[in-house]
């Protein structure tokens, strides 16, 4: 019995200091937590900031993110939830919910279904307004502009919504899409509106899902569809014999490519595999042009399911993207770096583009560009106004 | 730093402990010291003079308090000066700002100008330490305990971190001999691991799941209640702050044990008691120890006839409503306990304190669910109008608030709360399952409490690892 006691002693103090001995070492190796999370500094060590207790705060801070084993710890209390409730984490972050069928939803887009929308309609039109000035503008130069609007996966699949979103109970509403859309054909934006086109495209006979079961954004077929339209639009605006796309078929499979099932990974399960369900992919045909384009393109996080399969298939000679206009990305592939927006010279990297492609998710709307246009304007009207000041000659 | 935060489950506790065991016996009581002082130093920076400087004035008073060493008058006078300074600083941290904040509520119903007053902290355990100081004092002044072998000795009984924060209190003689000399066993270490871990599940796995039931059904203008979610939040509140307070209370427990000391236990099994005078020998034992011995009978108890033994029930219990926190509610809370313990005693040995236990179990245990409703709410008009909806029984019934989340979690979680407290009542023994004396048992049943213990500890450290993540899914900038 000693012995045992003694082992039992023994097992419970390597318990409490493994993670300490885990942190110090690296041993045994941690799983990888999924997700963005803002870091804790290490706290500034002094008597001030102990006496007022923030260097207290601060340490528990930069402990609970830096404690050996967090990764398994978090994983494991999530799994326990998951299997014994059904119950993903809740979160001050990005919050996940499960819907009908173990359809995942971000909530923020869950609770946007519910409510109506709420900019002014003298809002939306300036907007759409600046989008159309910007429009003509850039067509004076010869680039095509498109709008991209991407829908929200609980607009196009309310029906898997989770119980407590209470869809049928929804009261009558008309959400910052609705008002906005009718605007910006009113005022002959140049639109792609994947709202209407997957609502559409939903109906069709044996419809495969247009958005992954554990993803947030658009599936890679549903986005390859968005990319046929986007090709055929830029075609048509750009007038020139740029390579177009041509959607044939879905192959349904288990592989998993870019944000399939970034919901699924971002409950941080052992595994988030079991989340993610089949997945569809596009069967494509490239027609070749003669012309090899050069893009520019602003989106949010639904841009990389487009702009990937768009790389894939080698459709142009150059792109570069800005992610919430705030983050570059090259292709062909570089770092993608911070944007510099205080020395980011917009007129000069629109040399040499065929089309400027403005990617926006609904949720997002009236934010178009994410202040890319109203630069991007301010920079033109600085150009026309110093034309007009030069000297005839 | 509280018991079920990761930074004292492994970091403080580990480096404690082994510091606490790499020294000689005859040192541990310096190294818990330095341990504690730290520990009440990171939560409290700003009280640990406070703390400290106050206890050296104890113990340096104390030395005048044992009989022969002054006259019975200037033996009275020390006492009383060193009680009425712990008591003073008590009052000042913990009740300045309510009393203040009343003051300037008569003064502006009287048109007057109020008094400026900038608000206090309170200092961490405050409640907790100063009883236990009013302990030793009174101790040594009566006999039953010798004054502290050195100020090292007595800092110890005051700052032990187990107890530091809350509770149990613990009587300066009923630890006196185990500042001085304790074994530090096998066995002790081995039950100490079992009740530390069964408290932090108790803590972090009961408690703070029911936490999000009742926080959501107190948060609710009470008006947005069904007389049954009314009823649910009360239920679960309940239960939070048992499986809260017996959790930490557990800790304590373990904890001393780990460190070769004995506290006394806080709790037994209240919810299953048949009265409310039954219900405070099972609650907090400690608080109704301390208060029985240190004010109920200086105070007469009950020698002084019928009415003044009332009087002197129901003066213990606002009291022990006020020390709970300022506020009325708390000295309601405190006057509905003292008049249901009158009642119980005016009908002592009569037909009704006879009452079976399927009548005296329920009957208290609403009773109790009423009484967590003043502790609970915000104010006691808020209290009122909460008891008002679970009373409404015909009032037409809104749908639960959306605020109130209740999933399988917290309803597998509210049943398992259910059957461990009521459970006793019908099968104590079953539910003794982690209360071992490895000294009668198995190595087989040594090894399943351990699993059981350890499992809890791995599932309570990752819900505590969980709650500091709080991603984001891209950066957004």
């Amino acid at each position: 019995m000693k012995t045992t006691l003694l082992t039992a002693a023994l097992l419970f103090s390597l318990f409490l200091a493994l993670p300490l001995f885990q942190m110090a070492t690296g041993i045994p190796p941690d799983y990888v937590l999924q997700g963005v999370e803002s870091t804790a500094g290490r706290p500034a060590i002094s008597l001030s900031a102990w006496w007022d207790g923030s260097l207290q705060a601060g340490f528990d801070a930069w402990i609970n993110q830096r404690i050996g084993l967090r990764g398994f710890m978090v994983r494991t209390a999530n799994q326990f939830n998951f299997s014994l409730f059904r119950e993903l984490p809740k979160r001050s972050g990005t919050q996940v919910l499960m819907g009908r069928g173990g359809m995942l939803f971000e909530k923020v887009y869950v609770d946007a279904y519910n409510k109506s929308g709420s900019r002014p309609e003298a809002e939306l039109r300036n907007v759409s307004i600046s989008t159309r000035r910007l429009q003509d503008r850039l067509a004076q130069d010869g680039i095509a502009f498109l709008l991209v609007i991407a829908p929200s996966k609980a607009e196009i699949y309310p029906e898997y919504l989770p119980k407590a979103a209470d869809v049928a109970g929804r009261p009558e509403r008309r959400s910052n899409y609705e008002n906005f859309i009718r605007i910006l054909r009113e005022d002959g934006v140049n639109l792609v509106d994947a709202h209407e086109l997957f609502l559409e495209w939903k109906r069709e006979p044996g419809a495969p899902l247009l958005f992954p079961k554990g993803g947030t954004h658009w599936n890679e077929y549903g986005a390859a569809r968005v990319v046929e339209r986007i090709t055929e639009r830029l075609k048509e605006l750009t007038g020139k014999d740029i390579p177009t796309v041509r959607i044939t078929g879905a192959e349904t499979n288990r592989t998993i490519v870019g944000s399939d099932n970034d919901l699924g990974e971002l409950v941080n399960l052992w595994s988030g595999r079991p989340l993610a369900g089949p997945q569809v992919h596009p069967v494509a045909e490239v027609r070749e042009g003669s012309h090899r384009p050069d893009f520019l393109v602003i989106g949010d996080s639904f841009v990389f399911t487009l702009t990937n399969f768009m790389d894939r298939l080698g459709l142009y000679r150059k792109r570069d993207t800005y992610y919430y206009y705030n983050r570059h990305y090259f292709y062909p592939v570089a770092p993608n770096v911070p944007l510099d927006k205080r020395q980011l010279d917009l007129l000069r990297e629109l040399q040499g583009r065929d089309a400027v492609v403005v990617e926006v998710g609904e949720y997002w709307l009236p934010r178009i560009g994410f202040g890319f246009v109203r630069d991007l304007l301010k920079a033109y009207e600085a150009l026309d106004a110093a034309r007009a000041a030069e000297p005839a000659s | 730093m509280i018991f079920s935060s990761l930074t004292f489950l492994f970091l403080f506790l580990p480096l404690a402990l082994a510091a606490y065991y790499a020294c000689p016996a005859r040192h541990r009581n310096r190294v818990a010291l330095a341990a504690s002082g730290f520990f009440y130093a990171w939560g409290a920076p700003r009280f640990v003079i406070v703390l400290f400087v106050s206890s050296l004035l104890d113990y340096w008073m104390s030395q005048a308090l044992p009989e022969g060493r002054r006259t019975p008058g200037a033996r009275k006078g020390v006492l009383a000066t060193a009680v009425a300074m712990n008591i003073s600083l008590l009052l000042y941290f913990k009740y300045a700002n309510f009393f203040v904040a009343e003051w300037n509520g008569w003064l502006a119903r009287f048109g007057a100008t109020e008094v400026s007053w900038t608000a206090i902290a309170l200092p961490i355990g405050i409640s907790f330490f100063t009883f236990q100081k009013v302990s030793y004092l009174v101790d040594v002044y009566r006999g039953t305990a010798k004054v502290a072998r050195n100020a090292a000795d007595y800092l110890l009984y005051v700052v032990l971190f187990p107890q530091l924060i809350a509770g149990p209190i613990v009587r300066y003689h009923d630890v006196a001999m185990q500042l001085e000399k304790r074994d530090h066993t096998r066995e002790r270490f081995f039950t100490g691991i079992l009740r530390f871990c069964q408290g932090l599940g108790k803590k972090v796995l009961v408690a703070n799941t029911l936490a999000e039931v009742a926080d959501a059904a107190f948060g609710a203008a009470p008006a947005s209640l069904s007389c049954g979610w009314a009823w649910m939040g009360v239920l679960a509140y309940a239960f939070q702050i048992y499986f809260d307070f017996s959790g930490y209370s557990d800790m304590a427990i373990g904890l001393g044990r780990l460190m070769g000391i004995e506290f006394l236990e806080n709790f037994n099994r209240p919810y299953i008691s048949r009265s409310i005078t039954e219900f405070w020998r099972r609650w907090h034992i400690s608080l109704s120890n301390w208060m029985r011995e240190y004010l109920y009978i200086p105070l007469g108890g009950n020698r002084k006839g019928v009415w003044r033994t009332y009087a002197n029930l129901w003066l213990v219990f606002l009291v022990s409503g006020f020390w709970h926190g300022a506020a009325w509610n708390f000295v309601a809370w405190g006057a509905f306990h003292g008049f249901f313990l009158c009642l119980d005693k005016l009908f002592k040995d009569t037909r009704v304190s006879r009452a079976p236990a399927w009548v005296g179990l329920p009957a208290t245990f609403v009773l109790v669910l009423f009484s967590w409703v003043l502790f609970r709410a915000e104010t006691l008009s808020h209290a009122v109008a909460y008891m008002g909806r679970m009373v409404d029984l015909l009032a037409a019934a809104p749908a639960a608030p959306a605020a109130i989340e209740f999933g399988l979690r917290h309803q597998l979680t509210l049943l398992a709360a259910l059957v461990l407290c009521f459970g006793p009542a019908v099968k104590a023994r079953t539910f003794d399952y982690m209360r071992l004396e490895p000294a009668n048992a198995t190595v087989g049943q040594v090894l399943a409490r351990l699993a059981v213990a350890m499992l809890l500890l791995a599932w309570s450290a990752s819900v505590l690892a969980t709650s500091s993540f709080n991603p984001f899914i891209y950066f957004r900038f």
